[in-house]
C-alpha cells in the first residue's frame, strides 16, 4: 500500500496512471472506424492503384484528430453529449432532419457490417444464413442482456486483432522503397476513378455517427478539465491505430492484387485473393480481421444510433435501465439490428446500392454536423474559455470546406456511374 | 373578431404570431419569444419580444397587447411609445422560449430529467400563464409542424388518440437560470429541488450537463450541497470538486462529514487540496489531516472525527445539556461516550437512557462499560464483522492508549466493505 502510494507521488507515474485512466474513447473510436465498409475501401483502393493512394491517409488523419479533439473537448467541458447540444441550440428541426439522416445511413451501415460477417465466416466456410442470424443474435443478446462495460473491454481488447493486418500485409513482401516513395512523392491523377477513391478514403475514415460516439464514450469516462490533454493523447493513438490499420491494408492489397492486375469488389474478395500469393495464413488473419470488425461495429452502430436518437427526442435511453424503462431505446436498437440483418439475408440483395446510398446519407449529413459543431464549440455560452483559437479554426473550417467539396464530389461521382449503370441495364 | 377560443394555447401557436400596429392596423412583424415572472405560482408573461422586418428584436410590455386573434395576431396599441430596444430581465425574469424549448427540466414528481417539447399556457382575457411543461410525442410532431397530418392518419387507422404528455407547472423544476443568472435569483429558482432526497437529486445531477449540474449545486443551501455531493458517484465528485470556485467548495466542505471530506482531499492535488484547507476552520484540518495519514483499507481511514463525549463523574442531566448543545452539530447523537480523566474510554451511554433516567444520576454509575471497539488499526473487514457480530449502529475506534479518536457507522463501514461492489454498479450506470 505505502508502495503504491510513493509510486503515485511520482510525476511521470502519476501521469501514467491518469493516463491510463483516461485511455479508451478515442481508441474505441478509432477502431469501430475501421469497421466492415472502410475495411471494402482500403482493399479496393490498394488493389487498383497499388500504393499510390497511400499520401491520402495523412490528410485522413489530421482531419480525424482536429474533428475528434473538438467533440472531446466539447464533451469534457459541457458533460453534454452532442445531440442534447444540437437539439439545445439548433432546435427541434435541424435534429430531427440530421436523425432521420443519421438512423437511416446507419442502418445502412449495419447492414455493410453484417456483409462483412458474411464475407469473412464465407471463408471459414461457414454459409451467411448460419453466420449472420447467429451474429445479431449474439449482438442483441451482449447489449440487451449482458454486461455492456465488460463488452466494451472485450471489444478493445479485439482491437489489438486488427493488428493481424500489420502481419497479413508483411506476409505479402511488400516494396518498401515504393511505399517510401509514394508518401514523398505523392502522385496526382485527374480521373473520376481517382479521385473517386481519394474521396471514399477520406469520407470513410470520418462518418458523422463517430462524432456523436466519441463524445458520449468521453462524457462516461467522467474526465477532469485538468486531464485534457491526457484525452487529446488518447484521441491521437487513436487516429494513428485508425491510418496504421489502414495503411496496412492497402499495402497487403497493392503488394499482392495490384502487383498480379487482380480487381475486387469487396473486402472478401481481397482475403480470398491474398491466398495463392501470400498463403493461406494471411488470407485468413485478414478475414479474421474483418469478421472481428464487422461484429464489433454492428455491436457499436446500432447501439449508439438508438441511443442518440432517444438522447436528442428526450425518451429514456441506456442499456443500463430495463426494457419497460426505456421502451422505444430497445425498441430502435432492435429494429436497427433486425432490419439491417434481413437486408443481408435476401439472396440478390442490392448490397452495393446500399453500400452506396448509405455512404451518400452519411456524406450529407457530415457536413451538417461538423457545421454545427464548430459553431458549438466557438459559442463561449457554452464552451466558456475552452472555445477553439485560431489555428483549430482554420483546420476546422478549412476540413469542413474541403470535406463539403469533397462531399460533394463523393455524392455526384458514384450516383452518376450508378444511374448509368441503371439505365444502361434496364 | 373572435379572440381566441381556447383557454389552453400552446407556445408554438405563438411564436411567429404577426405582431400588429392597432393605429396603422399594419404588421409591423412576429413574435421572436415571450417573458414571463416567476414570482407567482405560475410564470406569468409579462411582455414580448418581436423581430421587425429588419431582423431586429424588439420588446414590447404585456401591457400594451390590446386583443389576441387566432390566426391574426398580437395587436399592440402605442407601439412608438412603449417599444424598447433590448430585454433587460429583473430578477426571477425569463424568456419563455429560450429558457425550455429543447431544454432540460427536472420533473420533481418523477424525479428524473425530461426534455421540454413545448409549453401550455392558460389563457384568461389577455393574461396568459405557463401551466404545463409538454414533454410527449404529440409535443414533439406539433413542433415540426406535423402534429396536423399525424392526428389524421391516425384518426384513419383507428380510434386511437394519442394522449399528451405534459407536466404540471407544480413538479417543473427548470435547469437552466434566467438570464444573467446570480446565485441569489437561482436560489428561488431551484427551491423545489429541495423536496427531494439527496440521493434522489444526486441521481439526476448524475443526467445533466456541467454547467447545470454546477449551477444546481450553487443555488442550493450549503446542508443540502454537501449531502447531495456525498451521494454522487466519486469520479462527478471530482469533476464538481475541481470546478466549484474554492470559497464555496471550501464552505460545503465544512459541512460535509469529515470521513467524506477526506475521502474527497485523497484524490485532489496536494496543491489545490492545501489551498482549500487554509479556508476551513481549524480542527476541522486537523481532523482532516490525521485521518488522511491512514492507510486506507484500515478502521482509521473511514473513521468520522464528529462524536459526543463525557465524563464518567457528570450527571445525568449534565450530559443530557451536553449532548443537547453539541448535537445540532455532530452527526451521531445516539451513543454518547463515556471518558476518565485521561481520556481513556471506559464506557458508553445512550441518549435514551440519559432521557429517562433521573438527572441527578452520575453516569459511572449506570453505563455500559463492557463496549464493542476496534483500534484505528483494525482492518475495515474485521470493523464490518464486530457490527455483525454485535447489534450496535455505531462503533467507536479507540488508538493505542485507549483513547477515542473517532467513531464508525454502520453504514460507512458497509460501504467501505462493498467499495468494490459500488465501484462496479458506478461504472456499469
Amino acid at each position: 500500500m505505502k508502495l503504491w502510494d510513493k509510486i503515485k507521488e511520482k510525476p511521470l507515474m502519476r501521469n501514467l496512471i491518469i493516463f491510463l485512466a483516461v485511455l479508451g474513447p478515442g481508441i474505441v473510436t478509432g477502431s469501430v472506424d475501421n469497421d466492415a465498409g472502410g475495411i471494402t475501401t482500403y482493399s479496393v483502393a490498394g488493389a487498383i492503384f497499388g500504393y499510390k493512394l497511400l499520401w491520402t491517409l495523412i490528410p485522413s488523419f489530421i482531419i480525424l484528430a482536429v474533428v475528434q479533439e473538438m467533440n472531446a473537448r466539447m464533451g469534457i467541458v459541457t458533460g453534454k453529449g452532442l445531440a442534447d447540444l444540437i437539439r439545445e441550440n439548433f432546435g427541434v428541426k435541424i435534429t430531427f432532419f440530421i436523425f432521420l439522416g443519421l438512423l437511416a445511413a446507419d442502418i445502412g451501415n449495419t447492414a455493410t457490417e453484417f456483409a462483412g460477417v458474411a464475407g469473412s465466416m464465407d471463408i471459414f466456410g461457414v454459409s451467411k444464413y448460419i453466420s449472420v442470424p447467429i451474429t445479431a443474435l449474439a449482438v442483441w443478446i451482449l447489449v440487451v442482456k449482458g454486461n455492456y462495460k465488460t463488452t466494451e473491454r472485450i471489444f478493445l481488447l479485439f482491437s489489438f486483432c486488427l493488428l493481424s493486418y500489420i502481419v497479413s500485409a508483411i506476409l505479402a513482401r511488400p516494396n518498401w522503397s515504393q511505399i517510401g516513395t509514394s508518401f514523398i512523392k505523392p502522385t496526382m491523377h485527374i480521373n473520376k476513378e481517382y479521385l473517386g477513391m481519394v474521396l471514399g478514403i477520406v469520407g470513410t475514415t470520418i462518418a458523422p455517427w463517430m462524432q456523436f460516439y466519441m463524445q458520449s464514450a468521453v462524457i462516461e469516462k467522467r474526465i477532469k478539465i485538468e486531464d485534457y490533454k491526457f484525452v487529446v493523447v488518447d484521441v491521437i493513438i487513436g487516429c494513428i491505430a485508425t491510418v496504421v490499420v489502414a495503411f496496412f491494408i492497402i499495402v497487403a492489397c497493392a503488394a499482392t492484387l495490384h502487383q498480379n492486375g487482380i480487381v475486387i469488389n469487396e473486402a472478401r474478395d481481397a482475403a480470398v485473393a491474398l491466398k495463392p500469393f501470400a498463403g493461406i495464413f494471411a488470407s485468413q488473419l485478414f478475414a479474421f480481421g474483418l469478421f472481428v470488425a464487422s461484429v464489433f461495429s454492428a455491436t457499436i452502430l446500432p447501439l449508439a444510433t438508438a441511443f442518440y436518437v432517444c438522447e436528442a427526442f428526450g425518451f429514456e435511453a441506456g442499456i443500463n435501465k430495463k426494457i419497460n424503462e426505456a421502451p422505444q431505446f430497445y425498441a430502435l436498437f432492435t429494429f436497427i439490428i433486425l432490419v439491417s440483418a434481413i437486408i443481408i439475408l435476401i439472396p440478390n440483395a442490392p448490397l452495393i446500392a446500399i453500400t452506396i446510398w448509405s455512404q451518400i446519407i452519411n456524406a450529407m449529413l457530415l457536413p451538417v454536423v461538423l457545421i454545427s459543431m464548430i459553431t458549438m464549440v466557438n459559442n463561449k455560452k457554452i464552451m466558456g474559455k475552452y472555445t477553439n483559437n485560431n489555428f483549430q479554426n482554420t483546420v476546422g473550417w478549412l476540413t469542413t470546406v474541403i470535406l463539403i467539396v469533397l462531399t460533394i464530389m463523393l455524392i455526384v461521382s458514384p450516383l452518376i456511374s450508378y444511374l448509368h449503370k441503371f439505365f444502361i441495364k434496364n | 373578431m373572435n379572440n381566441l377560443p381556447k383557454k389552453f394555447v400552446f407556445l408554438y401557436y405563438l411564436i411567429n404570431l404577426p405582431v400588429i400596429d392597432t393605429t396603422t392596423g399594419k404588421k409591423i412583424g412576429r413574435i421572436f419569444d415571450l417573458a414571463a415572472t416567476l414570482k407567482e405560482m405560475y410564470p406569468k408573461v409579462i411582455g414580448l419580444i418581436m423581430r421587425n422586418k429588419k431582423n431586429k428584436k424588439i420588446y414590447l410590455p404585456w401591457s400594451s397587447v390590446k386583443m389576441m386573434v387566432e390566426d391574426k395576431g398580437i395587436f399592440i396599441e402605442n407601439f412608438s411609445a412603449v417599444a424598447q430596444e433590448t430585454f433587460n430581465p429583473a430578477a426571477n425574469e425569463i424568456l419563455l422560449k429560450e429558457t425550455f424549448w429543447d431544454k432540460q427540466i427536472v420533473d420533481i414528481h418523477g424525479s428524473k430529467v425530461v426534455r421540454v417539447n413545448d409549453l401550455h399556457l392558460l389563457k384568461e382575457g389577455l393574461g396568459l400563464w405557463v401551466v404545463h411543461m409538454d414533454i410527449g410525442i404529440t409535443g414533439l410532431l406539433r413542433r415540426l409542424g406535423v402534429s396536423k397530418i399525424f392526428e389524421y392518419l391516425i384518426k384513419l387507422v383507428s380510434s386511437y388518440e394519442v394522449a399528451d404528455r405534459i407536466i404540471s407547472w407544480k413538479y417543473v423544476q427548470p435547469i437552466n437560470g434566467p438570464i444573467g443568472t446570480d446565485a441569489l435569483s437561482l436560489k428561488v429558482h431551484h427551491s423545489r429541488l429541495a423536496e427531494l432526497h439527496p440521493a434522489d437529486i444526486a441521481d439526476i445531477l448524475i443526467d445533466l450537463g456541467t454547467e447545470e449540474r454546477l449551477n444546481i449545486l450553487k443555488s442550493m443551501d450549503k446542508v443540502t450541497a454537501a449531502n447531495t455531493i456525498q451521494e454522487l458517484p466519486f469520479k462527478i465528485r471530482l469533476q464538481v470538486a475541481e470546478l466549484l470556485d474554492q470559497k464555496l467548495l471550501s464552505e460545503i466542505i465544512s459541512e460535509m462529514a469529515i470521513d467524506e471530506a477526506v475521502d474527497l482531499f485523497s484524490q485532489m492535488p496536494n496543491k489545490k487540496m492545501n489551498t482549500l484547507l487554509t479556508r476551513l476552520p481549524p480542527e476541522k484540518v486537523t481532523q482532516i489531516l490525521n485521518l488522511l495519514g491512514h492507510a486506507n483499507d484500515i478502521a482509521g481511514s473511514i473513521m468520522n472525527t464528529d462524536f459526543i463525549c463525557i465524563r464518567q463523574t457528570m450527571t445525568a442531566g449534565e450530559a443530557l445539556e451536553k449532548t443537547k448543545k453539541e448535537s445540532n452539530r455532530k452527526k451521531e447523537s445516539y451513543y454518547i461516550y463515556v471518558l476518565d480523566d485521561s481520556n481513556s474510554l471506559v464506557g458508553v451511554v445512550t441518549l435514551q437512557q440519559l432521557l429517562t433516567i433521573s438527572p441527578e444520576k452520575v453516569i459511572s454509575e449506570f453505563m455500559r462499560k463492557r463496549i464493542a471497539k476496534v483500534k484505528i488499526k483494525t482492518k475495515i473487514k474485521d470493523v464490518a464483522e464486530v457490527f455483525y457480530k454485535y447489534d450496535f449502529t455505531v462503533v467507536p475506534v479507540i488508538d493505542k492508549l485507549g483513547k477515542i479518536q473517532g467513531i464508525i457507522t454502520m453504514k460507512d463501514a458497509f460501504e467501505s466493505v462493498f467499495h468494490q461492489i459500488r465501484k462496479e454498479t458506478e461504472q456499469t450506470q
